[in-house]
């Protein structure tokens, strides 16, 4: 899923240019999903989704370190790993009636039976979230849902210009 | 957009420190659910690497501490 991200981070840069950040980032999906599915061996699957189900933006809490190089007057160098948690959820619980609408459309091999198909347009990430599951003895279908949330974390690396001293 | 935020972010900071540049990083994402973290071998998280670039506009408030507002463009997956 590809987003844009927006974040206001407190930063507190100490003597020698370490630094600790802190903050919330709000992160703005672009409407398509691309998914890659691993169906084993060499085996992938790749196709993109548009998933109604799937939240249209996401709020993280996000904490970095790292450190600022000076490199002349003007420019510094800053490098750093950063972590976020989404603390909203990415997928929503669905009705048994949109369950079974959207199950009943999937075309994909019997290898990830839980997975919807292109057609339906709908990611496995909601499918998962719903968490069906069928009694072996009664066949009675029981469905918890369980919440999904994002995580990263990146290294980073910028050149920044002083605007004014 | 991106010009805007610059511009936006220069015409506030003209009295004191501040700094604006473009950043870049690698990413490692996760998707987290509990019907994932409880199905052992039958399903498993698969970390996924995406790159992401941005600008960023750092204002310090005092010699140590200052805000930093960031736009960017990045993948989960």
């Amino acid at each position: 899923m590809k987003y844009t991200d927006i974040s206001l981070l407190y930063k507190y840069v100490a003597e020698g240019g370490l630094y600790l950040e802190v903050g919330p980032q709000l992160s703005l999906r672009h409407e398509i999903i691309e998914e890659t599915i691993d169906l084993g061996g060499e085996m992938e699957e790749n196709y993109e989704a548009v998933d109604q189900y799937i939240a249209d933006n996401t709020i993280f809490a996000v904490f970095g370190l790292g450190t600022f190089v000076t490199l002349n007057e003007n420019f510094k160098l800053g490098m750093g790993v950063k972590f976020g948690y989404g603390l909203t959820d990415l997928t929503q619980e669905l009705t048994e009636s949109q369950y079974d609408n959207i199950a009943s459309n999937n075309n994909l091999p019997n290898v990830f039976p839980d997975h919807p198909s292109r057609d339906n347009g709908v990611s496995s990430y909601t499918f998962l979230a719903q968490g069906e599951d069928i009694d072996d003895q009664t066949f009675e279908r029981n469905f918890d849902y369980q919440s999904t949330h994002q995580a990263f974390a990146n290294f980073n690396i910028g050149l920044f210009y002083t605007i004014r001293n | 957009m991106i010009l805007s935020f610059f511009l936006l972010f220069v015409s506030l900071n003209a009295v004191s420190q501040s700094f604006v540049g473009l950043k870049g990083a690698g990413n490692n994402t996760w998707m987290l659910n509990q019907h994932i973290s409880d199905s052992g071998e039958k399903l498993d998280y698969k970390a996924s690497y995406a790159a992401s670039f941005g600008i960023e506009g750092l204002h310090m408030l005092t010699d140590q501490c200052g805000v930093a507002l960031y736009l960017g463009l990045s993948s989960i997956k």
